[in-house]
């Protein structure tokens, strides 16, 4: 447990220094990654926040939407815990 | 060794820090939602200082900038708002140089973010230029130390524009990277190489024909005009201050 809050906390400074001076692709190919690496990775609602906070803008490309990051980082999170349900993979832990 | 399907055990506890991360991430989501700009406030505050690394030579750009090192440039500029204030009318602007922190595509939002904000005067609305009198966007969203700037040609943005010799007004569309596109009549004079300005008293560029798509099936021309610079080459802009702008209009001359 120790050492996944510590991966945690490592991948939380890269998200962090990937949205300061990344391209916001690499950014949320990164996030998506995280999602099925750690079991419940939540810490992407807060990665959606910080990148509509910095850079959300009501654009007509995004239709208007100044939290386009936001709703997508809910949409990826709850997506991922969808899929993961479903994605046949085993534990040879039990 | 017995294998079994992840999707069939049941879900391990999660430690309490991990629960209480979890559910300040929602507290976080809930009041971005009710209060959209005391997270910007905050955020940006924290991360402005890691942005604004070459901030510091913001001096040696005033001293280098044309519009200040062109003489002539100064001379016909000082003659033109006199001949204004003479006429009665006033064309001067108060520009507020901005560093350009953070611009596509590092950005997912086609946007500059500037080193400037509301303790610089800076408001929502207000015209934003390059190099002087091109103007490129306007301020979307201005906080205390940075702003947030939309550009015009972002892909969607639609104005109304005056095209052509004889000024003909169409609706221009942003087609991204300081490209626009607009339709006209395909008769319509216009040629590659016209200069768009705006139709402002105090004047300036807004792009140059590049391309007159006519096609003898079609009554309507596509004109195809961007600024007469790689915008996102550009490290300054300037910020006119004490203007709200509601829709920016332009009009085209014929430099012939």
């Amino acid at each position: 447990m120790r050492n996944s809050i510590f991966l945690r906390i490592i991948c939380g400074l890269a998200a962090v220094a990937l949205i300061m001076w990344g391209y916001w692709w690499l950014a949320w190919i990164f996030f998506i990654v995280l999602l099925f690496i750690f079991p419940v990775y939540f810490e992407i609602l807060i990665w959606g926040v910080v990148y509509d906070s910095l850079y959300g803008a009501a654009l007509p490309e995004l239709y208007h939407i100044r939290l386009m990051f936001t709703v997508l980082s809910f949409v990826l999170f709850f997506f991922s815990l969808f899929l993961k349900k479903r994605l046949i993979a085993y534990d040879s832990k039990n | 060794m017995n294998y079994v399907l992840k999707s069939s055990i049941k879900e391990r506890r999660s430690s309490w820090p991990l629960k209480g991360a979890g559910i300040l991430a929602v507290l976080l989501v809930i009041f971005h939602f009710v209060f959209p700009r005391a997270l910007p406030i905050f955020f940006t505050t924290l991360v402005a200082p890691f942005w604004s690394v070459e901030k510091n030579v913001r001096g040696d750009a005033e001293l280098v900038h044309p519009l200040t090192e062109n003489a002539l440039m100064r001379q016909l500029q000082s003659e033109n708002i006199s001949l204004k204030e003479i006429l009665g009318r006033k064309g001067e602007k108060t520009l507020t140089l901005g560093y350009i922190l953070k611009k596509p595509p590092f950005s997912a939002y086609d946007i500059f973010i500037l080193d400037i904000g509301t303790r610089e005067g800076v408001e929502k609305g207000n015209p934003v230029y390059a190099l002087g009198n091109i103007l490129i966007g306007e301020v979307a969203d201005s906080l205390k130390s940075t702003s947030k700037v939309k550009l015009y040609s972002s892909f969607g943005e639609k104005f109304d524009v005056f095209i052509g010799p004889k000024s003909l007004s169409a609706s221009a569309l942003g087609r991204g990277g300081g490209s626009f596109e607009a339709e006209l009549p395909r008769d319509s004079e216009v040629r590659e190489g016209d200069s768009v300005a705006i139709p402002a008293i105090s004047g300036g560029t807004f792009g140059v024909v590049t391309k007159v798509l006519a096609d003898p099936a079609r009554p309507f021309a596509t004109i195809l005009f961007s600024q007469p610079f790689n915008l996102y080459e550009q490290k300054w802009v300037q910020v006119e201050t004490g203007v709200i702008q509601e829709t920016p209009t332009a009009t085209t001359t014929n430099e012939e």
